[in-house]
């Protein structure tokens, strides 16, 4: 008995220790990376070592080093033959390489090289026509951007319904990505929806979806749930699990479809609750980092009050499985959207003095980031 | 019979109260009066409408919001708050309103009053007192 006791107490400790190795440290430095203004960009992406930022203004991507801290090239986009007709501009670009340079706009899709010249091009979302198509292909609100895959040789972008608002029920019915084959240029749907939560509820503005591509997976992550969706490009499995920080401290609570048309309503929802944002592939260390805007009061106990900018940005890492590692709460001087993995770890920019927000776009002389490394090493993989 | 009537009468009442949708945004609006006072040393003492103008949001201070607020007649004074410093906002309210006050809040703190709204606001205050209010 005396012995049995001994290795149950041992086992208990064996365990302690265990979880003790599994915990995840980091470290913490910053990089600033100095951007000859003006220069405002409001979609990025992060190529090793490149980061490409678009210039709505000028149409141009501008090609920054991050190893050289310099701007090493640019790109002119030529203009969209639709621009004419309502909403130009480029909703959303995929580098593939200096030959094909995926771009989106309202009405179509091209591919241009690094010299600007068109060499394909597709209509989509019936431009001219008096009202949009049952499903539009784009990049809603600039977090969902094209992606396209050299093996299946396919595009891969977002589609919603163009004819059910978001406070509709049924536009939580249409499928969140498709496919086209550039082959034969049709678009087909993927087998991918929203959580059971948006079907029987309002969830206000919590409602954008997030799409992250690892090597063989679309990774989806919605507003509200801590519930995620992976989907396998090559075979079509789907898996759907939980991914939920630890230090999430409150359940998402919908809304009232009666607040559907109040704005002021809405934003404290946003406020009051915990809103998953985008999944960060970390292909240097086979994990994955998931942004939480948690949860916060809209009145603090000394009677001033709080807004969406001071909510906490967490941030847990998940290993290639995951299983959650860590969580770790940055506070409220992140923009979470300006964030991705690189070989010295996850880069996140910080809000400065030289960060102006305005519309959606970032002016700015240097861009500060944070650069948190995670010693994944040590963890259970 | 009276007597039941009279029960009946007040559980309808007291029912009615019940149901009465919660004023959400009282309070915070409330708080224009100490924000006024605290932060730029101004006090209401006449029947005053204080617009606040959220000029720092994307389209809120647009064309048509500006002419609805135009279209309605304030109270005796009238003051404006422009959340952030606006040309195009001010010089709108120097061409419709004759007599008025103007203070910008430069150092962002309207959120910290839970005045941060997404729609532009009227309140019209008498003697310190939050009388009614709306969003534009």
């Amino acid at each position: 008995m005396r012995i049995a006791t001994f290795a149950f107490l041992l086992l208990l400790l064996t365990g302690c220790f265990n979880a003790k190795e599994n915990e995840v440290s980091y470290t913490k430095y910053q990089d600033t990376i100095t951007i000859p203004a003006p220069l405002s960009f409001s979609l990025f992406q992060y190529k090793h070592p490149l980061i490409y930022f678009l210039n709505g203004d000028s149409n141009q991507l501008f090609v920054f080093n991050l190893d050289q801290n310099r701007m090493v090239g640019r790109v002119q986009i030529p203009a969209s033959p639709y621009n004419n007709i309502e909403f130009g501009g480029i909703h959303s670009f995929y580098v593939h390489n200096n030959d094909s340079i995926f771009l989106q706009d309202l009405y179509s899709f091209s591919i241009i090289d690094t010299s600007g010249k068109r060499k394909y091009n597709k209509i989509i979302n019936s431009p001219g026509s008096n009202h949009w198509p049952a499903i539009l292909y784009n990049n809603i609100s600039g977090v969902f951007p094209i992606y396209y895959d050299t093996v299946l040789n396919k595009l891969f972008t977002r589609q919603y319904s163009g004819e059910k608002m978001m406070s509709e029920r049924e536009f939580y019915a249409v499928k969140v990505e498709a496919q086209m084959d550039l082959r034969d240029s049709i678009m087909k749907e993927l087998p991918v929806g929203y959580p059971v939560l948006y079907n029987k509820n309002y969830c206000g503005e919590a409602n954008l979806v997030f799409r992250e591509v690892a090597d063989s997976t679309n990774i989806y992550s919605f507003m509200a749930s801590p519930d995620i969706v992976i989907y396998n490009r090559y075979n079509g499995d789907i898996k759907r699990l939980t991914a939920k920080s630890r230090l999430q401290h409150k359940d998402f609570t919908p809304l009232s479809l009666h607040y559907s048309k109040e704005m002021n309503r809405k934003m404290d929802h946003l406020v009051e609750n915990p809103l998953y944002m985008k999944i960060i592939y970390d292909k240097y260390r086979s994990c994955y980092y998931r942004i939480l805007l948690n949860a916060k009061e809209i009145k603090n106990e000394d009677g001033s009050y709080n807004t969406f900018s001071d909510k906490d940005l967490i941030i847990s890492v998940f290993d290639k499985n995951f299983r959650l590692l860590t969580d770790v709460n940055a506070g409220s001087n992140h923009l979470w959207d300006y964030s991705f993995a690189t070989p010295k770890g996850l880069y996140i920019l910080r809000i400065s003095d030289n960060t102006h927000i305005k519309q959606a776009t970032i002016n700015g002389k240097d861009l500060i980031f944070d650069i948190i490394t995670f010693d994944i090493g040590h963890a259970r993989m | 019979m009276e007597r039941i009537l009279f029960s009946i009468l007040l559980l309808l009442t007291l029912g009615m109260h019940a149901c009465k949708p919660k004023d959400e945004y009282q309070e915070r609006v409330q708080g224009v009066v100490k924000y006024l006072n605290k932060e730029h040393h101004f006090s209401i003492d006449d029947c005053t409408s204080v617009f606040l103008l959220e000029a720092n949001k994307c389209n809120v201070c647009n064309a048509e919001n500006l002419q609805k607020i135009a279209a309605d007649v304030p109270l005796n004074k009238t003051v404006f708050i422009l959340s952030a410093p606006d040309d195009s906002v001010s010089a709108f309210i120097d061409r419709t309103y004759a007599d008025k006050k103007i203070f910008i809040d430069d150092k962002g703190i309207l959120p910290r009053y839970g005045l941060s709204f997404m729609q532009n606001l009227r309140a019209d205050i008498c003697d310190g007192t939050l009388k009614s209010y709306h969003f534009y």
